[in-house]
């Protein structure tokens, strides 16, 4: 897995910053899949929590999407926001790519 | 973006990591940045002297590297050898350094900070020939 995969976004309506995932107690990896844009160009990776909080900063947040400002979000139960830096530091960026599995491949890769 | 035969595999990263530049913004539909000829050429030419370099000096031949997006329009490199794990962050901004971070796979033998690419940075392939 690239490393420069492993990036925070900012969502422009609410303000709100960091790596989006979904939660598995709520979603499978296809129902994943399935949010992206394109979800046939699309794959997924299965990271731990307790994995992830041992990355120096990272902080592992659920946050439920419901009515969000955008009608084009939908609403979605398992997400959950992975907050603190990453593409400014590649020793956290190399960090996040040894603990992730893949659990649907790219397809094509 | 000339290397000796012998690394072809860097050669064949160099050519695939072109496709890139036919990206436009928003690529991954998350409003991405494109990139650059400017910023790839940089790139690999930081990648093609290290991998020569390593080559003449040290007689490693340079088979698992990988150059890839980055945040802002920035390339990322990704350099394996035997015994290390390099991943260098290149930058839009020609003035501004790259970020690198190196370890030997296991989180040890740490390495970390800013380089000019366009430099020689023998200390650089003197590490990852280590």
């Amino acid at each position: 897995m690239s490393p420069a995969f492993f990036k925070n976004a900012r969502d422009p309506l609410t303000g709100r910053g960091g790596m989006s995932t979904d939660w598995n107690r709520y979603s499978t990896p296809e129902e994943s899949r399935q949010r992206a844009r394109e979800p046939e160009a699309n794959g997924v990776v299965e990271l731990a929590v307790v994995d992830v909080r041992a990355i120096p900063e990272q902080i592992v947040e659920h946050t439920p999407i419901q009515n969000h400002p955008d009608p084009g979000v939908p609403d979605n139960r398992a997400h959950t926001d992975v907050c603190g830096p990453k593409e400014e530091d590649p020793e956290i960026q190399r960090a996040f790519s040894r603990i992730c599995r893949a659990v649907i491949p790219v397809p094509g890769t | 973006m000339r290397v000796p035969a012998v690394l072809g595999a860097v050669a064949q990263a160099l050519e695939a990591s072109r496709s890139l530049l036919e990206l436009g913004s928003d690529w991954d539909g998350e409003g991405a940045a494109g990139f650059s000829e400017q910023t790839w050429r940089r790139a690999a030419d930081f990648v093609a002297r290290g991998a020569t370099q390593l080559l003449k000096r040290n007689g490693i031949v340079t088979d698992d590297i990988e150059i890839m997006p980055a945040t802002g329009g920035g390339l990322g490199i990704d350099w394996r050898t035997a015994t290390r794990e390099l991943l260098v962050t290149v930058p839009v901004e020609l003035t501004k350094d790259a970020l690198f971070y190196g370890d030997d796979g296991a989180g040890r033998r740490k390495i970390k900070g800013t380089l000019d690419t366009s430099a020689p940075n023998r200390w650089l392939t003197e590490w990852l020939a280590e």
